[in-house]
């Protein structure tokens, strides 16, 4: 009786146990290896992708401010007096977000936008991502400036979100620039 | 040694898990866009069906029948999320592009199916062949399908382009034309067959239940 | 967006132009293996719309408010994995018991979901798109709807196609893949419908 007991209950309850207590640890060790590194990735990703909106940055700092509910994600200051950047994300084909950064100079005119339309489908919705396209918001300034921009024919939700993520980034700005001076 | 071989090729050829078999095909139809997507997820799928196989074997003396389910599932789900932090952390491109499908080969049938029906009952040695068979028959085709999408789709090849721009045919990336490619990449394969002189019936799914799925092979495999 | 404004575009988006099964390719397995005749598209699609549900909200309360403040966001696949198992099999067990009828018509559908790829996809989406827990339950209800909107209408297309006579090497599930293209060719027409409607 003991025995079956033992068998039917505490050995499978006990297997288990030690198997999920197993790769708890080893996945805990792994994970300490890689989160700096993933962070570290994803760091340097927005740098980069900052200083080609903004030519000649020398450094970034992070403004924040009250601007979540226009779909910004964040808000950054060149420490030279350059400009600003300011990233949004808006959903485009079947639920990717594409995220836009925009990068403005001191009067809210852009100088340059970039995309990231990995998650769209490859040769569609990544023309939304192209500088034939990106090119076109070059210039605007002021809330819903990028309306005026046609969306690209059979891709119209990536381009759609690009543009509701550079009106958001425009819309944004005068917000963006008082919480930066 | 040529058992092994023979594990090996079962795997490859006769077995093949997405082709014949018919398993795991959501994440064949999904991520075969690219035919670096592709790859990537079947060096993903050939490792975590690797190491399963492997530990499986291992402990399949230990493991109680009545909780060898939940158990299985959590040494899987180890090594996927193991794949999953690698592949994050150096190769965060291949990242984005497979998406929540690196996560789903948990649930793959491919890997519990064989966990069930080989792993649980064979030695070490034989499980790691079986297991880096039936990887690399997924990886033969999904790669096989991914090229034909990524040429067609979009008119090149590993980020290439080979055919001119405006000669692509767009919808082969997209959802319609991965269930075209895959149903005639099948065709193709049952008219090879039917010149061979062999009648091959791809088996129409397994009601999604992966485990009692390789029960059902085994079953036939007994009646031969 | 608040929560409860976001529903009606989740429900939209999830049932036809994200569906899972015929967009997004989740959940392949149990389309073309329960859809052959209409009882059993019914009793998959209603243990699975129920059992998402369920999921989508156990999962997110754990997440939230277990594995957020002890940093173990890592281990969130394999978490969820054993939540739906546990959850599938007490659903089981509590229906077994409370509602009979329910069981009988459901019940041999249940223990096929745990390895269904949808439920763990909807619960880990759930997460990566940071929704709050109305929109995560929506999420889940309306992946579910979306799967059983699509198993019920790819049974139709399948009985027109047990009369065709396709070329012989196309014959079964070759010719049942061509039709689920063309299945999933008539969602794609929907896309531009979410756009104009909540645009």
């Amino acid at each position: 009786m003991k025995k079956e007991f033992y068998l039917d209950y505490i050995k499978p309850f006990v297997v288990l146990v030690v198997i999920c207590l197993a790769v708890a640890l080893l996945l805990g060790a792994a994970n300490a290896v890689t989160a700096p590194i993933i962070e570290q990735n994803a760091l340097e990703k927005a740098n980069a992708t900052r200083n080609a909106v903004l030519s000649g940055a020398a450094g970034f700092r992070e403004v924040s401010c009250d601007t979540a509910r226009l779909g910004i994600t964040g808000a950054w200051a060149e420490t030279g007096g350059k400009g600003y950047v300011i990233t949004a994300a808006f959903k485009g084909y079947s639920g990717g977000l594409v995220t836009v950064t925009v990068g403005m100079d001191p009067d809210g005119r852009i100088l340059g936008v970039s995309a990231d339309v990995s998650n769209q489908t490859q040769g569609i919705g990544s023309k939304a991502g192209q500088s034939a396209y990106l090119d076109k918001f070059l210039g605007l300034s002021g809330t819903g400036a990028a309306s005026s921009v046609d969306t690209i024919t059979g891709a119209t939700w990536s381009s759609t979100a690009v543009k509701n993520g550079i009106n958001a980034a425009l819309a944004a700005f005068p917000a963006v620039k008082e919480a930066a001076a | 040694m040529k058992r092994k071989l023979d594990i090996l090729k079962n795997g490859l050829f006769k077995e093949n898990p997405v082709l014949i078999l018919v398993l795991g095909c959501c994440s064949v139809l999904a991520v075969s866009v690219t035919v670096l997507g592709g790859l990537g997820m079947g060096i993903a799928l050939t490792f975590v069906l690797v190491c399963s196989n492997v530990v499986i074997s291992l402990l399949r003396k230990v493991i109680p029948d009545k909780v060898r389910i939940p158990c299985y599932i959590v040494i899987i789900a180890a090594f996927v999320t193991l794949v999953e932090m690698i592949v994050k952390a150096f190769l965060p491109a291949l990242y984005e592009s497979l998406g929540v499908f690196l996560s789903l080969i948990v649930v793959n049938c491919i890997v519990l199916g064989r966990a069930e029906m080989f792993a649980s009952k064979n030695t070490v040695g034989d499980s790691f062949f079986d297991g880096l068979g039936m990887g690399l028959g997924y990886t033969m085709v999904i790669t096989g399908i991914s090229i034909v999408r990524e040429l067609l789709g979009s008119g090149t090849l590993f980020g290439l382009r080979i055919i001119p721009e405006g000669f692509q045919i767009g919808i082969i990336t997209q959802p319609p034309g991965g269930f075209f490619t895959f149903g005639c990449a099948m065709a193709i394969l049952v008219a090879a067959m039917a010149k061979k002189g062999k009648k091959f019936v791809p088996p129409v799914g397994c009601g999604g239940d992966c485990a009692g799925c390789g029960a059902a092979c085994q079953e036939k495999e007994a009646v031969k | 967006m608040s929560d409860l404004a976001k529903i009606p575009f989740i429900l939209f988006t999830m049932i036809l132009t994200e569906n899972y099964v015929l967009v997004q390719f989740l959940g392949i397995c149990p389309f073309l293996g329960v859809s052959q005749n209409l009882s059993s598209s019914l009793g998959m699609s209603g243990a699975v719309i129920f059992v998402m549900t369920l999921a989508s909200a156990a999962t997110w309360a754990i997440y939230t408010y277990l594995m957020v403040p002890f940093g173990l966001e890592y281990l969130s696949t394999i978490i969820f994995i054993l939540v739906i198992a546990a959850l599938v099999q007490l659903v089981e067990i509590a229906m077994k018991k409370f509602l009979p009828p329910l069981y009988k018509a459901l019940g041999i559908y249940l223990p096929l979901i745990t390895t269904n790829c949808a439920v763990l996809a909807v619960t880990l989406l759930n997460i990566d798109e940071g929704y709050g827990f109305l929109p995560a339950v929506a999420d889940g209800f309306g992946a579910g709807v979306g799967f059983a909107l699509a198993l019920v209408l790819f049974c139709g297309v399948r009985k027109a196609l047990d009369r065709a006579r396709p070329p012989k090497a196309f014959e079964g599930l070759p010719i049942t893949l061509v039709a689920a293209a063309f299945t999933s060719m008539a969602f794609m027409g929907f896309s531009g419908m979410a756009e104009s409607l909540f645009g």
